[in-house]
């Protein structure tokens, strides 16, 4: 009897935690208002704001200089954009790529583009980009990651929306686009979509936000009074974003599909948990560290617990499927009591038709075609995904226990370029 | 000259401000006005007329099944139809001060119920009137001859599933209609669309038709995709409750033994019948269609057919225009298809075409006063008061007759008459009244209901050992005779033959007995 209440309880807290995802997932799609207002401009102001874009690569050899050409390359004013490719001292490798690129841009023309490289510790993304921002001029500072393939006119878009709106913070939409290449890269490219195309939204709209780590546009004088990025956090992009919603900030965010950030899923499924295990481990450490106390009112508090919580619900929903199939089938109870059990199932199945939704809404803004027998293959690998990622949350969790904080990066291989030249 | 043109001039400036004032008015009071008649029409004499039937009588001794044994139906549940219905009255009879007893005769609360539902409906077919329209005239028009309509009164006043199906239709629609192009109120219709379904299967019906006005609603639309899968989706959710709940009670595919009722069984048997299609006039179909309807109200029929074709041909002469003229005629058109398809039907099966009937009168009578600019409206006017005068005109034994007082004095008869440990043949009609615990009247537990006698095993061999002579009354609903013979039932005829009456209770042409099994050896 105590099982069953005690099950009872936790299904019917899993469904309402569940239908809560789903809602986030869904939100933009549900609010005129917020889906009108996502759009970039029709129109782009004269280009007046100066931007300092960060570029911080390590062990980026392969890819480095496709990005300084894409960046170079914008359609803005060469004098109003400087670039800072921040590196570690020792990372002899990207420097050089960097330089050569540098000597060749440069031909002709006279751009504001240089290395700056450091040599204190730790060597990891915040340090990099504090260690950048010291030596910025711009009104608005942004990152790129070193993969990143930028629009050409992010800047004109971003320029006439803090003109417009009189905006300090601005985050524009970074999507995975290689949506075939692994078991794990549709639905890793979904979930991108979705976090950008609707939850955001829902996040600006009640001033609590965790940001991206890329295309992601600051002011200079926000950025000088929250005394730059956390070194010693994972995510070094929620926590800003944390920190920006508890001073009051308002968070612009931009998702477009024309000016989306293009990127792509890590390259092995070891790499893909390692990047994982950053995010959700980042997530506890934001969660434990409690700047989400300073957030003005109740709602806001409540939805960053639950946002940074979220890898351990994760784990936690993940495990109970094989479970509440084994307590449906073995422990004989009601019919009542068996259907209340199979709700989260309903609310997991909800959550897949919406992805599947999501991958022709996707595909369409792209003008991509995948095949109809995709959702099979979702579906098919829909739960192993899920596992993975609770797998992931499982290992945040006991590094976090454990003490380990190091920085296990992502490598990049340029999949997403590759696809297109196909 | 002069003189007069100024005196035109006036009655120009009255009659615009007549019509603004009306117009005003109608805005302002015209869903009071159709809440008033829909809850008069339907409360006036609601416990003495209809008589009480069976069939109201099954769904409320399910929903007293619910209640007082948790489960689905007080005999064994064999999916005859989805319990969302009852579940609904059951909660109703729950939050209702003195629950089945409240107002009388068991019946009784739930035909309260039933007027509520009547108003809730109305409002909201009212709302949807008014969003096709845009036109408060032609909601109050609706929602007149839906509640004025004698044949619509003789059903809605009854405890049936179709008119609880028919609310979550009409909820269904009015969230579809909402101009919020919200994506929940999408999914909110779809949930509720099942729950309708769950109601009456019947309500399947309609799909085509509610995904045709869906489709053209959001197609252009950057939430097209998320819609339409989500409607569905929502739906088939909330139908897939069903399945479960059979494949949780091991009973979803039939038993290779008969040991138990199976779901899918019960599907291919209701599947298999067959009463006739509207081509064969001696089918089902026709003999309630001049037995019933065409008896109580041949006005709504006429008119709200008509109306129905009229529409369909304004819609399709201009379907991006008058794409609600096509819904609303469709809605009506898919219904009559599933009356007329020529599977079994029961008279009050017509209940949800009632409400569409009245939709596409209205409809049609918008149309024509906008066509004609010059005394349309006066003209429109007029067809509805000459309408709605028929209607009143048709009404009587709705207002002034009472039946069920056979039926009290029949329960009164039993209860001082009739022991409580007797076995006992009923009709589902007083089923609840004879098992509910209710001051000091007696309660009789062995009182079971004719079909269950004739066709549950639980009932007729363990019970009865398929034995006339272990039943020692019958109580007679008007013609239940002739039902037994109808379907064949073998046991309850013997006992009938052998049986005399003990009580017999007339009105007009309607008469119930209480009749006492004769054994031919007194051993027992």
């Amino acid at each position: 009897m105590m099982i069953v209440s005690a099950a009872l309880i936790f299904s019917l807290l899993v469904t309402i935690q569940a239908a809560y995802t789903v809602y986030l997932m869904i939100y933009t799609w549900d609010q005129p208002d917020a889906h009108d207002a996502a759009a970039a401009p029709e129109s782009f102001e004269p280009p007046r704001i100066s931007f300092t874009v960060l570029l911080p690569a390590r062990h980026e050899e392969e890819v480095i200089q496709q990005t300084m050409d894409r960046v170079v390359n914008a359609n803005y004013p060469a004098e109003l954009i400087e670039t800072l490719v921040v590196c570690e001292a020792s990372d002899t490798g990207t420097i050089a790529k960097a330089q050569d690129k540098i000597a060749e841009l440069n031909r002709g023309r006279n751009l504001n583009l240089r290395v700056v490289a450091f040599t204190d510790r730790p060597i990891n993304k915040p340090h990099g980009l504090n260690f950048g921002f010291a030596q910025s001029k711009s009104d608005v500072v942004t990152i790129f990651d070193a993969e990143d393939e930028i629009h050409p006119e992010i800047f004109n878009v971003v320029n006439t929306v803090m003109i417009r709106e009189k905006v300090r913070v601005v985050q524009c939409g970074v999507q995975l686009m290689d949506y075939d290449s692994s078991w794990y890269s549709t639905l890793n490219v979904l979930e991108y979509y979705f976090w950008f195309k609707s939850r955001l939204h829902f996040h600006a709209n009640h001033g609590m936000i965790p940001l991206g780590g890329n295309t992601v546009f600051f002011r200079r004088e926000v950025m000088t009074a929250l005394g730059g990025w956390d070194e010693a956090n994972l995510t070094e992009d929620a926590d800003i974003g944390i920190r920006l919603s508890a001073i009051g900030e308002k968070v612009r965010v931009v998702y477009d599909d024309r000016y989306v950030t293009k990127e792509e899923t890590p390259p092995s499924l070891a790499q893909f948990v390692k990047q994982r295990t950053r995010w959700s481990q980042g997530f506890i450490q934001t969660l434990f560290k409690a700047d989400w106390r300073n957030l003005p009112n109740f709602e806001q508090k409540f939805l960053a617990v639950y946002t940074l919580a979220f890898p351990i619900f994760q784990a936690v929903l993940a495990l109970y499927v094989p479970v509440a199939l084994w307590m449906m089938l073995s422990i004989p109870s009601a019919i009542v009591v068996a259907m209340v059990l199979m709700l989260p199932l309903y609310l997991l199945l909800a959550h897949y038709v919406i992805s599947v939704v999501g991958l022709y809404e996707f595909a369409s803004a792209h003008g991509l075609h995948p095949p109809l027998t995709m959702s099979l293959k979702m579906a098919a690998v829909y739960l192993p995904y899920q596992w993975v990622l609770a797998y992931a949350a499982l290992r945040a969790m006991l590094r976090q226990v454990r003490g380990v904080t190091n920085w296990e990066k992502t490598k990049h291989v340029g999949a997403h370029r590759v696809d297109r030249t196909i | 000259m002069s003189e007069s043109r100024q005196t035109s001039a006036t009655m120009a400036t009255n009659a615009r401000t007549f019509g603004e004032r009306a117009r005003a008015w109608a805005e302002e009071y015209g869903l009071t006005l159709v809440v008033l008649v829909a809850f008069v029409s339907h409360f006036v004499n609601l416990f003495n007329y209809p008589l009480y039937l069976g069939d109201e009588g099954i769904y409320l001794e399910q929903a007293w099944a619910v209640l007082r044994e948790g489960q689905l139906a007080p005999y064994s549940y064999f999916y005859d139809h989805a319990p969302a219905g009852w579940l609904l009255i059951a909660a109703w009879e729950f939050i209702l001060p003195g629950h089945f007893d409240a107002f009388g005769m068991a019946m009784n609360s739930g035909r309260v119920f039933m007027v509520i539902l009547d108003v809730l409906s109305t409002v909201l077919l009212y709302r949807v009137a008014l969003r096709f329209t845009n036109s408060h005239y032609a909601a109050i028009a609706t929602a007149l001859v839906f509640n004025l309509s004698p044949l619509g009164i003789y059903y809605q006043r009854m405890v049936l599933l179709d008119n609880i199906m028919v609310f979550w239709m009409l909820l269904c629609l009015d969230l579809l209609l909402l101009p919020n192009r919200r994506l929940t109120s999408v999914l909110a219709a779809g949930f509720v669309f099942g729950v309708a379904i769950l109601t009456k299967e019947n309500a399947l019906f309609f799909a085509p038709v509610v995904g045709y006005m869906l489709y053209h609603q959001v197609r252009d639309t950057y939430r097209a995709r998320f819609s339409l899968v989500g409607f569905s989706v929502c739906t088939m959710m909330l139908v897939s409750l069903y399945p479960l709940y059979a494949i949780l009670k091991g009973e979803l595919l039939p038993s290779p033994t008969g040991a138990h009722v199976s779901m899918l069984s019960t599907l291919a048997w209701q599947m298999g019948r067959h009463g006739g299609s509207i081509l064969d006039p001696s089918s089902q179909f026709w003999a309630f269609f001049w037995a019933k309807w065409w008896q109580k109200d041949p006005l709504i029929i006429v008119v709200g057919f008509v109306a129905t074709l009229v529409n369909l041909l304004i819609g399709l002469g201009d379907r991006s225009r008058n794409r609600n003229f096509l819904v609303v005629s469709a809605l009506s058109l898919f219904f009559i298809l599933y009356l007329a398809r020529g599977s079994v039907i029961i008279d009050f099966y017509v209940v949800p075409l009632l409400p569409l009937f009245a939709l596409n009168v209205g409809l049609l009578l918008w149309w024509f006063a906008q066509r004609q600019p010059r005394g349309g409206a006066a003209m429109a006017s007029l067809a509805l008061v000459a309408l709605l005068g028929g209607f009143v005109g048709l009404s009587h034994d709705e207002y002034f007759v009472n039946q069920t007082q056979l039926q009290f004095d029949q329960l009164e008869f039993i209860r001082q008459n009739i022991p409580p440990d007797a076995q006992v043949l009923i009709d589902d009609d007083l089923w609840v009244d004879l098992h509910e615990p209710s001051g000091n009247d007696p309660v009789y537990p062995y009182a079971n209901s004719h079909w269950k006698i004739a066709s549950d095993p639980a009932i007729q061999d363990r019970l009865l050992h398929n034995k006339w002579q272990n039943l020692d009354y019958l109580v007679m609903s008007n013609q239940l005779d002739y039902i037994f013979q109808l379907n064949n039932e073998q046991l309850a005829m013997d006992a009938y033959s052998h049986s005399r009456v003990m009580a017999r209770f007339v009105e007009g042409d309607v008469s119930v007995e209480v009749r006492q099994v004769v054994k031919s050896s007194s051993s027992s």
